[in-house]
């Protein structure tokens, strides 16, 4: 069966490295004021709530072209929390595409694209695994 | 305070980020216009990144078991949430290891105000070692 969404075989599993990211406390605070996180801007800020790391990678990278009257969405996430980000330090970044697979869904026929990214330490040691799900779908006639 | 399998976690009400936050959390200056064009053409205003209600989670399991540290999280967006809107976060423990480390595992949802299911989850813990 022909796949609505195709991935390069050179694609698929490659680890695509998404550079340094150096954490600053400023950077820790920004993101605590967004998500209104009032217990961790009460103390000095040297290490970054869990979830930050989702600010690290901004997009689904690397990314997939979609063809033409289809949309992407963000389905969700499995975040592994192995060390955590410390303001001061730098890390490396990187992600690969693990798995593109087709299902029903409750609106219909969708695509589901699960990428994995990595962050690192500059020893070499993980800090943060996350899995991602993107949920690709033909947009609705009505909306074209 | 100890836990058990069973025990419900909240349920605790907050509203869900601003147009303001959302602006900050993308980088961006302002959405006040992409706000304004969601009403316009029929939408209830802007849809709230989905990491930012991990976020959300991620506090409220903070706070309702400070004696443990988050080691894995896990969500599902079932639905768009919009900016402003107000939201209850409710959760249970469902699994209480006690190998290896005492672990919990906890089964998270974030609801809108008609009940519906946004956001669903799960978290597991380990229990800090009290140091010394």
């Amino acid at each position: 069966m022909r796949r609505v969404i195709a991935v390069s075989d050179d694609l698929l599993g490659r680890e695509v490295d998404l550079g340094e990211v150096t954490v600053t406390s400023e950077m820790i605070a920004t993101y605590a004021r967004a998500v209104g996180d009032a217990a961790w801007l009460a103390h000095p800020i040297d290490e970054a709530p869990p979830t930050f790391c989702l600010t690290m990678r901004r997009g689904m990278t690397p990314e997939i072209a979609l063809p033409p009257g289809y949309f992407g969405v963000y389905g969700g996430h499995d975040l592994e929390f192995h060390r955590p980000i410390r303001a001061g330090r730098t890390y490396r970044v990187s992600a690969r595409i693990i798995e593109v697979f087709e299902k029903s869904g409750r609106s219909g026929a969708l695509t589901v694209v699960v990428r994995e990214g990595l962050v690192h330490d500059r020893s070499g040691e993980l800090a943060v695994r996350v899995i991602e799900q993107e949920i690709i779908r033909r947009r609705p006639e009505s909306a074209a | 305070m100890t836990v058990g399998l069973g025990d419900e976690l909240g349920p605790r009400q907050r509203a869900a980020p601003s147009d303001d936050q959302v602006a900050v959390y993308i980088g961006a200056d302002h959405v006040g216009e992409f706000s304004a064009h969601a009403r316009a053409v029929g939408r209830y205003g802007i849809v709230v990144p989905g990491p930012m209600l991990t976020a959300y989670l991620e506090q409220f399991v903070r706070s309702e078991l400070p004696a443990w540290r988050l080691e894995r999280l896990a969500t599902t967006f079932r639905v768009p949430t919009i900016a402003g809107t107000e939201l209850v976060l409710r959760g249970a423990i469902t699994e209480h290891h006690q190998a290896e480390g005492e672990r919990l595992v906890c089964d998270l949802v974030i609801e809108h105000r008609d009940g519906e299911r946004a956001v669903t989850g799960s978290a597991t813990l380990v229990k800090l070692v009290d140091c010394c």
